[in-house]
């Protein structure tokens, strides 16, 4: 996805490296580090954007223009092969400062399949995956509308 | 006039981005560049971590070698997608994705 320019794009956080086999007692972070002592490898880790003031997608933060954003950006991500795989309202965030619509944690994405070796099967893969994650997005996102019809435009109180 | 079958049966041009993603060789860093601000979520197998590196504000997930364990959920689609390359390269395709830190932030 960085090599494709999603990060670049905001709609994910960016990407800015790995640190595999991380030392313990790198000066600085012992404190944070001492819990993975005694495990029999060392841990690695990921580095990212941190973007402040992230808001819920709730019906508090809902736009039509951001549930798009959400869509397309989903889209964009299956486009490549790859399955968010926690498909959550939690995961589904604001950034009111630059009215960006963006989707972390994707702790449980996975590419398409090493073993799949013919465009066709791919093709197959992706578009399985991407049923099965844009069906859940669809139900997000009319959830969501749906409150925000009920609570902002009737004035009636959720159920 | 038969019309040319062979052309049916080409896949059709390819459109778009491909089905896979290209290798990406993620940038290592060293961690004794990054200076740590604040911890922002910790879980039995993680630590979230909010740094400075290179006068940017970044977040750093550490996973332990336990996160290896939920591997087995990762090849639902496929009994054979990583049983059959190492763990620490499944690990790291994983993280090639650009997307193993979990920001709770907010």
């Amino acid at each position: 996805m960085k090599a494709y320019g999603l990060c670049e794009k905001g709609h994910i956080p960016g990407f800015y490296g790995v640190i595999e086999n991380i030392d313990l007692k790198t000066m600085g972070w012992e404190t944070y580090l001492e819990v993975f002592e005694g495990e029999p490898e060392l841990p690695n880790a990921v580095v990212i954007e941190f973007i402040p003031d992230l808001r819920p997608f709730d019906l508090s933060h809902y736009t039509a223009e951001r549930a798009d954003q959400l869509q397309a950006t989903m889209s964009e991500i299956h486009g490549l092969g790859v399955e968010h795989g926690d498909v959550h309202q939690r995961n589904a965030k604001v950034h009111e400062e630059t009215n960006r619509a963006i989707w972390i944690d994707f702790d449980r994405a996975i590419i398409c399949p090493l073993d799949l070796t013919t465009e066709g099967q791919k093709k197959d893969w992706r578009r399985a995956m991407a049923n099965e994650e844009e069906r859940l997005l669809d139900a997000l996102v009319n959830l969501v509308s749906l409150s925000h019809f009920w609570f902002n435009v009737r004035g009636l109180p959720l159920l | 006039m038969a019309p040319n079958t062979s052309a049916l049966l080409e896949e059709p041009p390819n459109e778009g981005p491909p089905a896979s993603l290209p290798a990406f060789q993620a940038p290592e860093l060293d961690l004794s560049e990054l200076t740590p601000v604040e911890l922002l979520h910790e879980s039995e197998d993680s630590r979230v971590v909010q740094a400075r590196w290179k006068e940017k504000d970044c977040v750093l997930k550490i996973v332990s070698c336990k996160f290896f364990s939920i591997l087995p959920f990762l090849t639902r689609h496929s009994a054979t997608t990583l049983n059959e390359v190492p763990e620490s390269e499944s690990i790291m395709r994983l993280i090639h994705t650009c997307v193993k830190a979990r920001l709770t932030v907010g």
